[in-house]
């Protein structure tokens, strides 16, 4: 393994008494696509400009390809290019003009690239920033940015404003991206665009990160979903080993186990089970999990994929 | 994880701009300068105007000493444009008159012009696009000071060719160096106002030893406080 794209140790930043951002550990390599959620304030936008130079941290270190984001910026800055969630653009020039503009501050354009997402993205550069909606200006930010062809991709919650055919191209363009080895630090509170994309998740809670690996880590680690409906009412289950909970609804139960689901499907053979439906947690679910009373997970009845959350 | 390691990009890439590093430097400065020639123009167009209309009207010597005399006991316009001095010239009329109500717009100008360009861009979040490009926050703020420079070069030339035509007339007489250190000193209230420049400009007055001028209400507007008044450089 080559040098990680991103790495920080113990990452700190405060903000007069308030504490963004704890004693951030974290390593990403070179090609990889990762997710990074939290609710609003949980210091996501604090990572994102402690790694680009544009906060000093209270300690810690970030490097970005072993580049330090305080003393090299220049040269960290030459490799990356970053995406803001809020697209402010100067009105007065034209969307080409925007593209053109940022295209110079990173220096170097695909340009044959650069027209293929204009038109993928659908957008018409002629016209003034000011006629544009957030959405539009959303893609010049993602055209500017995916057109450099960085090695490092930081965007921050770059899909907010795109309407579900765009979210498809901005997904489209991320695992292109991937695919040719530039590393992408995904921001978002879309879980379903993390879901799809992303190779790893981290999950800020309160400026500290609680959780990283791959889904399929996190799913291990995190109970599994059992719904089982009777055709009487419904034994208690409460007291078999491994349920971490169960919530009787008339003749249907919502069940999360721990670990081995042997004791509980033994109990259920023994009663009259209807039904049995047995899923892994979403990424929404998951990421609730972190936020429920006291880290605990909260009595989900859903389906198994909502769309979107927005805090 | 699909992963392909790669140190250096093998793309092609086409460069864009020669200068990645200067491109806030060029954002504010063409800004700026719109925004200083405009103001410029007006400055330069004031000075003409008024300094003729004095001729016009102030033909004979007699009739400026009478203005002096009548300005001299106005205590309104001293409070409000300085102390008269040299009236009866057209220089004294003209640094009284121009260094009294131009350097006072030329610091709004200053103070407007900075804070729209600097702190507004950054209140607005465009300056985190250009901070993630080939800068750091130093250089970006001295990118930043240069293109306010680029807007007051701007105020500057259009002010002084306004007073070189003004100079150039037989009445008024000015030479190419007053003519100059005039404009200098009409536009030099604009970075001493500008919160970008206060601390070069607080630097240099307490690098030096700040005498302010006591009898001009335009001392405290001078880059460095101890600079001379135009009056005097102006009526000898």
């Amino acid at each position: 393994m080559g040098t990680p794209a991103i790495r920080t140790e113990g990452l700190s930043k405060r903000y007069g008494s308030a504490d963004a951002l704890l004693g951030l550990d974290l390593e990403v390599a070179q090609g990889e696509v990762v997710g990074y959620l939290g609710p609003n304030g949980a210091g996501k936008t604090t990572t994102i400009r402690l790694l680009l130079g544009l906060a000093r941290p209270t300690a810690g270190r970030a490097e970005i390809f072993g580049l330090d984001c305080q003393r090299q910026t220049v040269e960290a800055h030459r490799r990356l290019a970053y995406v803001p969630g809020e697209a402010s653009l100067w009105p007065s020039l034209t969307g080409f003009e925007t593209i053109h503009l940022l295209g110079r501050v990173q220096g170097r354009v695909d340009t044959a690239y650069r027209d293929e997402l204009i038109e993928r993205f659908d957008l018409d550069p002629a016209k003034k920033v000011r006629a544009y909606s957030k959405g539009n200006k959303q893609k010049i930010l993602l055209i500017a940015a995916l057109m450099t062809r960085p090695d490092l991709l930081v965007l921050d919650e770059p899909t907010s404003g795109l309407d579900p055919l765009m979210e498809q191209a901005f997904r489209h363009s991320v695992a292109e991206a991937r695919d040719a080895g530039q590393t992408v630090f995904l921001s978002s509170h879309i879980l379903s665009e993390v879901e799809a994309l992303c190779d790893r998740v981290g999950i800020l809670r309160e400026g500290r990160l609680v959780e990283i690996g791959t889904l399929a880590e996190m799913r291990h680690l995190s109970a599994l979903t059992v719904e089982a409906t009777f055709d009487g009412m419904p034994p208690d289950l409460a007291g078999v080993a491994g349920v971490k909970r169960a919530v009787v609804n008339g003749r249907h139960v919502h069940l999360e186990v721990q670990g081995p689901i042997e004791p509980l499907v033994e109990a259920l053979a023994r009663t009259g089970v209807r039904e049995l439906l047995s899923r892994e947690p979403s990424l929404e679910e998951l990421f609730l999990a972190q936020y429920g009373p006291d880290g605990a997970a909260p009595v989900l009845t859903g389906v198994a994929s909502a769309d979107k959350v927005r805090s | 994880m699909t992963a392909t390691l790669i140190e250096q990009p093998p793309r092609e890439l086409a460069p864009a701009g020669r200068y990645p590093g200067t491109v806030l430097a060029g954002q504010v400065a063409r800004r700026a300068a719109r925004s200083g020639a405009l103001w410029g123009l007006i400055f330069g167009f004031f000075i003409v105007v008024q300094t003729h209309a004095y001729i016009s009207s102030y033909k004979t010597q007699a009739a400026r000493d009478q203005l002096a005399r009548a300005y001299g006991s106005n205590t309104a316009m001293n409070a409000l444009l300085g102390s008269e001095r040299a009236v009866n010239t057209v220089a004294g009329f003209a640094s009284w008159r121009f260094v009294g109500i131009l350097s006072v717009l030329g610091s709004i100008w200053g103070l407007l012009t900075a804070t729209r360009l600097i702190r507004g861009e950054e209140e607005a979040g465009r300056y985190d696009l250009l901070l993630a490009g080939q800068t750091t926050r130093r250089r970006a703020g001295g990118q930043a000071l240069a293109g306010l420079g680029a807007g007051l070069l701007a105020l500057f030339v259009l002010t002084a060719v306004g007073a070189i035509v003004t100079g150039r007339s037989p009445s008024a007489g000015f030479s190419l160096g007053q003519c100059l250190y005039f404009s200098v000193t009409l536009v030099a209230g604009a970075p001493c106002s500008s919160p970008s420049a206060r601390w070069p400009a607080s630097w240099l007055a307490h690098a030096g030893a700040p005498r302010p001028w006591p009898g001009s209400s335009s001392a405290w507007r001078m880059p460095c406080a101890w600079w001379p008044t135009p009056t005097r450089a102006c009526t000898g």
